[in-house]
């Protein structure tokens, strides 16, 4: 299971951004913040691992968001990911770090891999955490490079921890790649396999209603894409049970519907959502059921995706779904993050207020950095003693982030 | 007939609590009693949010009496109760209204009788039937002392059917034996009838629980 991903200077990202999941459930992640505060590029550090994990991926990645030059934040030369993942009692951590090579290149200037036994995780990050703080030229200014190299400096004293350290000084044509795809292993247990199996299945959703209308080619991927466009295949292959599940979701939004079906096309497919009333049940297809609807029946998917990805992440779930209906959301969301980690963008108070505060990050930009943290012990003070909700508190002030990080 | 308001918490609650209202309500005579929500509020331990509540009620003009049916968590009823009802009765509204603190939520109810639900035959609102609670699940122990009943109800439903509120409330508010919550001595529950009878007792103005003076 991914427990965080550390982020430096990706985008507007500051050089120490962590979207950090709790050990214990619900695994839940939810960002808050101004629009422009750095959102979507937090969720979109996601997408980019996802992608540059795909065979040849990591230059279509970097090519997508414009280059190098533009995916690196103003003024910065590196950008870094560290991600975590815990297995049982192993923690694995891989890292990347990326930059310019020569005048319009990029390469990998450094990738580590690291597995050691989850206890040592909490002194690794102290030593880490020390070296932002420290004095000269040992302070590091990034904390994803600060953690690769508090655990470069245990692979010392224990060898066998490292997997993987590959620099800048690698052969050309290994320059644009990932060495940890090509270190995947036929042993699906291997933790180069598990970490990549981990990336390929990093969900990142987001979703236009338009884009829902359209009959949809047919698709054997089997995990919902982004932007769900194919989202009638995995609704076509989804098991009775979950449909059944799916359906009550819905259901508690849209009384009348009675059955959400998918029917061939041609080599295309089309969904078909069927209203009941007094005089029977009527068919709408997908081009003519409402916004709403047709977001929240593709996020109850998404939801309800079994095996699920290794994350599920949704930006603002709440577009389009009328106000009263969050709880639906809510009853959705929470059980899937008792074991899949769940990571949500808002700015809907009514969706906060159904959220345990634990699992909200305020995301702020400041100097032209993107930071995101806890909520400040004084405004958490204000919500545990019942002076706002956290609805109110987002209407009433800017949600502060705690200082400490 | 008589005409009451309710204030709750959830949407799940929105559903089922009129449903526990009516049938308690028949309990004691009051077949008539026609409980219908007036809002969903989860902020009534401020007291800008209970006197707004209480203005509401007034301008309807139609009320007999009123219900503020809250969870209450991590907080203290015996604290928490008197204090929203001096906020109420500061208002001097013209009808009764009762403040009831559920410790600690509407799913300790379910708790408390969980072995009368277990393997009962569940629909959600609109009439899909839905996975029963494990015929074999038992709750033993204080079912107040429990931070997070919808947890502990989560363990007695298959890993994929969870118990989601919005579906669940009002299938399992149905199928309540009510004998048995009366038998099971569960405090709140305990309040909510006297809470009702204070309601359905009380001509004038009055509030439920008795504030300090």
């Amino acid at each position: 299971m991914i427990r965080a991903l550390h982020i430096a200077n990706f985008r507007s990202l500051g050089g120490d951004v962590s979207v950090d999941f709790s050990a214990r459930a619900p695994h839940l992640v939810v960002l808050a913040g101004a629009n422009g505060a750095g959102k979507s590029n937090t969720l979109d550090a996601f997408r980019f691992l996802r992608n540059a994990a795909a065979p040849r991926g990591l230059t279509a990645a970097v090519q997508q968001r414009g280059g190098m030059q533009a995916l690196l934040r103003h003024g910065t030369s590196r950008a870094h990911f560290v991600v975590e993942a815990v297995f049982g009692e192993d923690w694995i951590v891989w890292g990347l770090e990326l930059g310019p090579w020569g005048v319009d290149d990029f390469a990998v200037w450094d990738e580590a891999l690291f597995t050691n036994p989850v206890e040592v995780r909490d002194e690794i990050h102290e030593r880490a955490r020390q070296s932002l703080h420290a004095e000269g030229d040992e302070r590091v200014l990034e904390f994803p490079k600060a953690l690769v190299q508090a655990l470069a400096g245990r692979a010392q004293h224990e060898a066998h921890t490292l997997r993987l350290r590959v620099g800048p000084d690698v052969a050309e044509s290994r320059r644009h790649e990932l060495s940890v795809t090509a270190l995947r292993r036929a042993d699906p247990s291997s933790p180069e396999s598990r970490l990549c199996a981990l990336l390929d299945s990093l969900a990142v959703y987001s979703l236009a209603p338009d884009m829902l209308r359209s009959p949809q080619l047919r698709s054997a991927e089997p995990l919902l894409t982004d932007h769900a466009d194919n989202w009638m295949s995995v609704l076509l292959r989804m098991p009775p049970d979950d449909r059944a599940e799916l359906l009550a979701g819905l259901g508690a939004l849209v009384p009348d519907l009675v059955e959400l079906r998918v029917e061939p096309a041609g080599d295309h497919l089309v969904a078909i959502f069927e209203h009941g009333d007094v005089q029977g049940a009527y068919p709408v297809p997908a081009n003519r059921e409402s916004d709403g609807t047709l977001r929240t029946a593709v996020m109850l998917t998404a939801l309800l995706q079994d095996p699920p990805p290794s994350l599920i992440a949704i930006e603002e779930p709440e577009l389009a779904v009328h106000v009263r209906a969050m709880s639906v959301l809510r009853d959705y969301i929470l059980p899937r993050a008792m074991t899949t980690p769940v990571l949500l963008s808002t700015h809907s108070g009514d969706l906060l207020d159904l959220l345990p505060v634990d699992s909200v990050r305020v995301v702020d930009r400041a100097g032209g950095q993107t930071s995101v943290r806890g909520l400040s012990a004084r405004q958490r003070g204000l919500v545990d003693d019942g002076v706002f909700t956290l609805g109110q508190l987002l209407l009433a002030q800017p949600l502060e982030g705690d200082a400490r990080g | 007939m008589g005409r009451f308001y309710v204030v709750v918490e959830g949407q799940g609650e929105e559903l089922a609590v009129p449903n526990l209202l009516h049938r308690l309500s028949a309990d004691m005579g009051r077949e008539d009693a026609m409980w219908m929500v007036v809002g969903r509020r989860n902020a009534m331990k401020q007291r800008s949010a209970v006197e707004a509540q209480c203005e509401d009620l007034r301008r309807r003009g139609d009320c007999d009496g009123a219900l503020l049916l809250q969870d209450d968590e991590d907080g203290c009823p015996r604290v928490d109760g008197p204090r929203i009802a001096a906020w109420v009765a500061e208002q001097r509204l013209p009808f009764p209204v009762a403040i009831t603190l559920l410790y600690r939520e509407y799913e300790t109810l379910f708790l408390a009788c969980l072995s009368t639900l277990a393997g009962k035959a569940l629909t959600d609102p609109y009439g899909r039937q839905l996975h029963p609670i494990d015929p074999a699940a038992r709750f033993d122990g204080d079912p107040q002392r429990h931070r997070d009943a919808k947890g502990v109800l989560n363990q007695f439903f298959p890993a994929k059917h969870p118990y989601r509120p919005t579906t669940h409330q009002l299938a399992l508010t149905r199928a309540l034996d009510l004998e048995a919550l009366r038998a099971s001595a569960l405090p709140c529950f305990g309040t909510l009838e006297r809470a009702l009878r204070f309601v359905f007792a009380t001509r004038d103005g009055g509030v439920y629980p008795p504030t300090e003076r």
